[in-house]
């Protein structure tokens, strides 16, 4: 039976479930990186708010996955632990868009995708798509099993963008 | 607005800042916040010539703890591991592609060659020269300057 | 099936660079040479059987330019299908090289995701 695990903010989930789903809401300036193993079909989500700990590095301590730096590397070390290996994860990264109240803070959303671009850069890392950017908020779900990554981007009704585990973006309308 | 503006009807301080961010972001991985100022020495700069349609230069300067930085997210490594060596190159290569970028938008269909960069530590003192345009932007790594002058003279072939 | 490759840029890490994006992208690398210039890159393609050629364009002692003059004159050489990567995006620039044989031009700044799409296309269409 399919099994929908929600990945909160700043939070992280790795399944090796195949009937089990991935999914976040409400990635306004956040990022999810999204990751899978087709081979022995392990997948995580990583929801992550800001782009380094060094910004406070007491919360980082007690919650790594709100930052890129410190939550990436966790959410690879989990999907190894369950079976993953790096040269087979296809990744992908959704969100980084620019929030209307987010005039306090120099755009909050491109410094994350700077961030995350720069993490897995220095890891090694090649991202295979991002859907970054803009103004409107997106939700992200990953098929374990199957791999296939869908994007839904708010305001827009029964858009949904569907990657294949081949990495060819097809859009359902 | 500067005699080089005035004279090529540019926004070069926006030009010089869309390049600079272009560059930075997308091969250094470092968002431009705004204008800054510039940091405290020593420095590490870096220049190229170009000629062509127009003649000049270009220069980048930046704090030595920037420069490290910026060649560090450039080659894939921390701050701790970067070869001290690649610094300099890394500079004079932030120098040359901004140098191409900022060259394709001031003359679209120009010609030019731009020379390999020179890099040199430069310890205090102001980094403002004769007839150009300068100006500093703050990264989240510091501040880096950029100058670019372009040559009075009739235009050189290329 | 494993390729051979020829990085030619006078620019150490710019090397650098671009043998990680090869090697992060999951090609099936059997050997990767570097070069500095033009001058040094014909020298290697003498040496060495190389299937694909990433250069810089603005180059001294022999630039990016004069090596594809070069290789298109050479009646073997001539098959290495060539990249180039270069800060120089201007359409002339494009346009001549590509009207020299270049069957690739990727313009700096890139993310490594570009190199990488660029160069599969490239292999693929050299059925490489």
């Amino acid at each position: 039976m399919a099994q929908d695990v929600i990945v909160g903010v700043a939070d992280c989930r790795v399944s090796n479930q195949p009937e089990s789903s991935l999914i976040t809401y409400a990635l306004g300036s956040c990022i999810a990186v999204v990751i899978h193993d087709p081979v022995t079909q392990v997948g995580g989500i990583l929801h992550f708010m800001l782009p380094e700990s060094s910004l406070d590095a007491s919360k980082a301590e007690k919650n790594p996955y709100m930052f890129a730096d410190t939550g990436i590397p966790m959410l690879f070390h989990q999907a190894y632990a369950q079976g993953a290996e790096k040269s087979r994860l296809v990744v992908c990264v959704a969100g980084g868009a620019q929030v209307i109240n987010d005039a306090a803070v120099f755009n909050i959303g491109k410094r994350n995708c700077l961030a995350v671009r720069k993490v897995l850069w220095r890891a090694g890392v090649m991202i295979r798509s991002e859907a970054v950017g803009g103004t409107e908020s997106r939700t992200v779900r990953l098929e374990v099993g199957t791999g296939r990554f869908m994007l839904r981007t708010a305001g827009r009704l029964e858009n949904t963008s569907e990657r294949r585990n081949d990495g060819v973006l097809c859009l359902n309308r | 607005m500067s005699e080089l503006e005035s004279e090529l009807g540019l926004e070069l301080a926006d030009l010089l800042g869309s390049a600079a961010e272009e560059v930075l972001e997308t091969m250094f991985y470092s968002g431009v916040f705004g204008p800054g100022t510039e940091g405290d020495g020593p420095y590490l700069s870096a220049g190229v010539s170009f000629r062509g349609s127009r003649s000049g230069s270009l220069d980048v300067a930046a704090p030595e703890s920037t420069a490290t930085a910026l060649a560090a997210a450039f080659l894939g490594e921390t701050v701790e591991s970067v070869p001290p060596d690649q610094v300099p190159t890394v500079i004079g290569e932030l120098a040359n592609v901004l140098c191409g970028v900022v060259l394709g938008r001031v003359e679209e269909g120009g010609q030019f060659v731009i020379a390999p960069p020179q890099v040199c530590r430069l310890e205090t003192g102001s980094l403002a020269r004769h007839l150009e345009v300068r100006r500093v932007f703050e990264l989240e790594e510091g501040s880096i300057s950029v100058g670019l002058t372009i040559d009075d003279s009739v235009p050189g072939n290329g | 099936m494993a390729f051979s490759v020829l990085i030619v840029d006078d620019c150490p890490a710019m090397q650098t660079v671009i043998r990680r994006i090869l090697g992060i992208s999951g090609f099936d690398l059997e050997a990767c040479y570097f070069a500095a210039d033009g001058s040094e890159a014909l020298s290697m393609l003498r040496r060495h059987t190389v299937d694909l050629v990433i250069s810089d364009v603005n180059m001294p002692k022999l630039d990016g330019e004069a090596m594809l003059r070069c290789l298109a004159e050479d009646e073997k050489l001539r098959k290495v299908p060539v990249v180039m990567v270069s800060s120089d995006g201007t359409r002339s620039r494009v346009d001549r090289l590509v009207g020299m044989g270049a069957k690739g031009y990727i313009v700096k700044p890139f993310q490594p995701a570009a190199l990488r799409a660029e160069l599969e296309r490239v292999l693929e269409e050299a059925n490489v």
